[in-house]
């Protein structure tokens, strides 16, 4: 019974007073504050629990593979690999000309990026193409937060990458993200602000001196930027001056290239108001114009708010929703001067906020719910569900039809619903609660017994949870109550009870039972036993649906 | 309940059950509705901020709004006209709204907002779903609010959801301090979610999420029988749905259900894209472009859902109401759009309406500065006691506790 004794998941109430109550998402209980206050380095024990919870927030499940590596090192030689950057990615392919369609500017298994779009399926089977590429660098985050980073900044800026009527500035948006994911932010806002695919999405491109468009100036500094938090007093006319100075930023007419049009830029003077300490950016003409824009994001990041703002959201994603005052001080504050020290390098915030004593407290051990990402993609990964090909078609087809389950559960990366991205970040008080409602729990049940079936996801590529091998990695298999024990910490940030060990004993027969240790040996005995083989399976294939399905396991 | 609000649903059970359309009235037999009909209110949200000067067109001051707005404004020619109005007219992409108006199933309220208004998408919803419009937010919705206090009144539950939005996420509205409304997305699979059995929640913030897990699944599988039981019973039977509709698509399954016999108060449905900061219209032909598209695809899917629920006999059980978070700028920008503004018009449709327009049309000046917008006329938190009031029947503790204070009603259904 060592899962039932992890510490912080038992540990009852420390502060009632603190405890947050969430209506329409009532607590049953009094639930748990953390007592781990501040960022200081953790000190404290180093082991099983700890290194999980770690991987399980940085990576998108954890595989044994990531288990057995991390295991090894110490909590700072933890962060030095997950903070380590990654290259640049080759681009996504075409891998979807067939016999039924042929795109005519790009042959098969070479990049769409950079290729005119003259057809008029093209741009849909590119997109799909982008999204099913974006998921298969998800499934091999190589030991780094990198992946999961660019999915933040994604449901941080977010862009509906249908919108942009063409896949290539759509891939240029997630390459920006992908190349600053542990860079700087201030430098991906600087080239967010003028991206194609921002200036199509937000309206920049069509803003003209004569009457601004305020689009991309609101959801900038609303959500990208300072925030709504208490004490941002950003008004109405900073919106009104920030779009002035922002004119002049288009795109060629094919959308492609950014460019810099003075002829429509406001020359006028931008008067600011107390928030931005009544800063005046002088109105130029010509080419010098667009140094107005390099001011006004050095006026935004001026404010304490950019740091603070941005450290709440990193909190929300990588901790935990409820945000207290205490938190405010002894948490947010700390990071958001790292973040203003380091002129908004992110890595150095990162390494403070997943080394530091908070991130630890036991009560955040599996105190959120996966989102559909992390939930799906997590135990693809864990189950090495990935759809290892050579055959490019069928590689992108087992990507796409994971991107098929993730559309199912309400999170297609790349269409996120709007501008402020996935509500389970931002909307009180239900949080990452959203996640889970009477349709959401129908597809993830539902997903997971695909992928537990002998057919697996689809016909062609038969990607499906490879439970042989992953049984066989762990510590002993043929004992029942080791592989139960073994598979309940692999794949659960919360320890099952009795009741659910006590099912799980009886599918691989209950009590002195021998069945499962004879069928186990006989199958590590004779591998190529295609009868034996098909018992094993079928009983792991039940044994983990019953666990992957429980409440437990929709927890990180 | 009282008395005249009981004998008019035993009636309309009785004409419904007098409709012998196939395989339903078997079905019936089969499986008799359980209960009574409920007076339902459908939530069309217009998500983005709708461009009410576009969709209500206020003739009578044409030639302010022409100067203040040039590059989109729909030519008043044509406008369609209301049958008893010269000086208002409607998007000329309105055409179903337009009928249902001159028959009187859809009244126009104009000028709907609040004192507190906001420019943020996010807080402007908010506003909308809490009925709250100070800065700060308050946790629970209107909606749930009142269903929530109306449950404690009531002995016995139903086992219906008793608020069902059909879309991705749920809405604030819905939520109270214990519940919220349920998710369907559509009427065609159903699946069986396991049965539980588990140990104890512990008390942690993650026993909080397990407790809140299992809660969910337990509510899930007793309401989605209920939906599944109601979809079994009804299948639509307008021809009138458009396909490629994604609103359509929506109030088809809502139509289904209620005819289905499914007892939920209140549904919510969404179409987004109004944020039209861009490109609202065509540049060569205002009464085309993107919102002339949103608009016609609301007007289309409110047009069939009303006939379908007429074939059903369900058309006096429902109300429904269409709403935006903000109307949009008065002076348009250069992008042949407009930015975020204030109030706007909010449609109501349903047999039982009066009708007609309440308030009148807004006042543009003759110089329109950029940050100019419209002032409110009548109080949202009006709409909403007004439909909880004397559309739903709702009781005062449970009125008070959806608004949290009072406001004057309207005049709005006939008796």
């Amino acid at each position: 019974m060592d899962q039932i004794s992890r510490s912080g998941f038992f540990r009852v109430v420390a502060n009632k007073a603190q405890a947050e109550k969430e209506p329409g998402f009532k607590t049953t209980v009094e639930a748990g504050a953390p007592e781990y206050t501040g960022i200081a380095p953790y000190g404290g024990t180093w082991g099983q629990e700890q290194v999980l919870h770690l991987l399980r927030r940085s990576l998108f499940g954890v595989t044994q593979e990531d288990y057995r590596y991390f295991s090894k090192l110490t909590l700072q030689q933890s962060l030095d690999v997950l903070l380590s950057d990654l290259s640049i990615p080759e681009p996504p392919i075409n891998a979807y000309n067939d016999s039924m369609y042929q795109d005519p500017d790009v042959p098969f298994g070479e990049t769409w990026v950079n290729c005119l779009v003259n057809e008029t399926d093209a741009n849909q089977k590119r997109l799909n193409s982008l999204y099913a590429w974006w998921v298969g660098l998800m499934l091999d985050p190589q030991r780094s937060i990198a992946r999961k980073m660019t999915l933040f900044w994604h449901n941080h800026m977010a862009c509906e990458l249908q919108s942009t009527y063409d896949a290539r500035p759509s891939y240029s948006y997630l390459a920006l993200i992908l190349k600053y994911a542990l860079g700087n932010f201030k430098t991906l806002i600087s080239e967010l602000t003028i991206c194609p695919a921002m200036l199509e999405y937000l309206s920049g491109n069509e803003s003209k001196a004569e009457a601004p468009n305020e689009n991309y100036s609101r959801e900038m500094q609303e959500l990208f930027t300072v925030g709504k938090g208490p004490d941002s007093h950003y008004t109405q006319e900073d919106i009104n001056a920030a779009a002035r100075v922002l004119t002049g930023w288009t795109t060629t007419l094919n959308g492609m290239k950014t460019i810099y049009n003075a002829a429509v830029h406001d020359s006028g003077d931008k008067h600011f108001s107390a928030f931005y300490n009544n800063t005046v950016i002088r109105g130029r003409t010509g080419k010098e114009s667009a140094e107005e824009t390099k001011e006004l994001i050095d006026m935004i990041f001026a404010t304490k708010e950019v740091a603070k703002h941005t450290c709440r959201c990193l909190y929300r994603w990588f901790v935990d929703s409820s945000l207290d005052s205490t938190i405010e001080v002894t948490v947010i504050d700390p990071l958001a001067e790292i973040l203003i020290e380091s002129k908004f390098e992110i890595k150095p915030v990162l390494r403070a906020l997943l080394g530091g004593r908070h991130f630890y407290d036991p009560v955040f051990v599996g105190c959120q719910i996966k989102n559909p990402v992390d939930y799906t993609l997590g135990f693809c990964r864990t189950f090495d569900a990935i759809g290892h090909t050579s055959d490019l078609a069928l590689q992108y087809k087992a990507w796409h039809s994971i991107v098929d389950l993730l559309s199912k559960q309400s999170m297609c990366p790349g269409e996120p619903p709007n501008v402020a991205g996935w509500p389970a970040y931002y909307l009180s008080p239900g949080y990452d609660k959203l996640w889970i409602n009477s349709d959401s729990i129908v597809q993830r049940d539902s997903a997971m017994d695909t992928l537990l079936s002998e057919q697996g996801l689809d016909s062609s590529t038969k990607i499906k949870f490879d439970v042989l091998t992953f049984t066989a990695g762990l510590s002993d298999p043929k004992d029942p109550d080791v592989l139960i024990a073994d598979s309940i910490t692999m794949l659960s940030a919360a320890p099952f009870g009795p009741v659910h060990t006590r099912f799980l004993r009886n599918i691989l027969g209950s009590g002195s039972d021998r069945s499962w240790t004879d069928l186990w040996t006989a199958h590590i005995a004779s591998p190529d036993d295609q009868q034996t083989k098909d018992s094993v399976t079928l009983l792991l294939n039940t044994f983990y649906n019953y666990i992957v399905k429980r409440e437990e396991c929709h927890l990180i | 309940m009282n008395r005249r609000f009981f004998l008019k649903n035993t009636l309309s059970v009785s004409i419904l059950s007098s409709l012998a359309i196939d395989g339903w009235l078997k079905c019936c037999i089969l499986r008799p509705n359980e209960g009574r009909d409920v007076r339902s209110l459908v939530l069309v949200q217009l998500e983005g901020g709708n461009d009410g000067l576009s969709t209500v067109i206020p003739l009578d001051q044409y030639a302010n709004l022409t100067k203040a707005r040039k590059n989109i404004i729909i030519p008043d020619k044509k406008a369609l006209p209301l049958h008893d109005s010269s000086v208002t007219g409607l998007h000329p992409a309105l055409g179903e709204i337009q009928k249902l108006y001159n028959n009187k199933q859809l009244t126009i309220l104009q000028g709907v907002g609040c004192p507190n208004p906001d420019l943020s998408h996010f807080k402007a919803i908010d506003i909308w779903h809490t009925a709250y419009d100070l800065p700060s937010t308050i946790p629970t919705g209107w909606v749930g609010r009142f269903l929530e206090q109306e449950s404690m009144e009531r002995s016995a539950d139903s086992g219906h959801p008793m608020a069902v939005q059909v879309g991705p996420s749920l809405s604030k509205a819905l939520l109270g301090s214990s519940s919220s409304g349920m998710i369907v997305r559509n009427t065609d699979f159903f699946y069986d979610l396991i049965p539980g059995n588990y140990d104890p929640a512990p008390k942690t913030k993650a026993g909080d999420q397990l407790s809140f897990l299992r809660r969910t699944i337990e509510e899930s599988k007793g309401y989605l029988l209920k939906v599944k039981e109601a979809a079994m019973r009804q299948k639509n039977l307008s021809k009138m749905y458009p396909a490629g509709n994604a609103l359509a698509d929506q109030l088809k399954i809502v139509a289904q259900l209620i005819g289905g016999g499914l007892q939920t108060k209140v549904y919510v449905v969404n179409i987004k894209g109004f944020d039209t900061h861009d490109d609202q219209v065509d540049i060569s032909d205002t009464t085309q472009g993107p919102h002339a598209d949103l608009l016609s695809q609301v007007s289309r899917a409110i047009g069939a859902f009303e006939d379908d629920l007429a074939l059903m006999g369900k058309e006096d059980m429902v109300l429904g109401m269409v709403y935006s978070e903000f109307g949009r700028r008065i002076k348009s920008n250069a992008s042949w759009g407009c930015d975020h503004g204030t109030s706007a018009p909010v449609l109501l449709f349903g047999s039982k309406l009066k009708g007609g327009l309440v308030g009148h049309n807004p006042i543009i000046a003759d110089k329109v500065e950029v940050n100019d917008n419209l002032p409110m006329q009548i109080d949202f938190r009006s709409v909403y006691a007004s439909i909880l009031k004397d559309w739903l029947g709702v009781s005062k503790p449970a009125i008070e506790s959806s608004l949290m204070s009072t406001y004057p009603t309207l005049d709005l259904f006939n008796s």
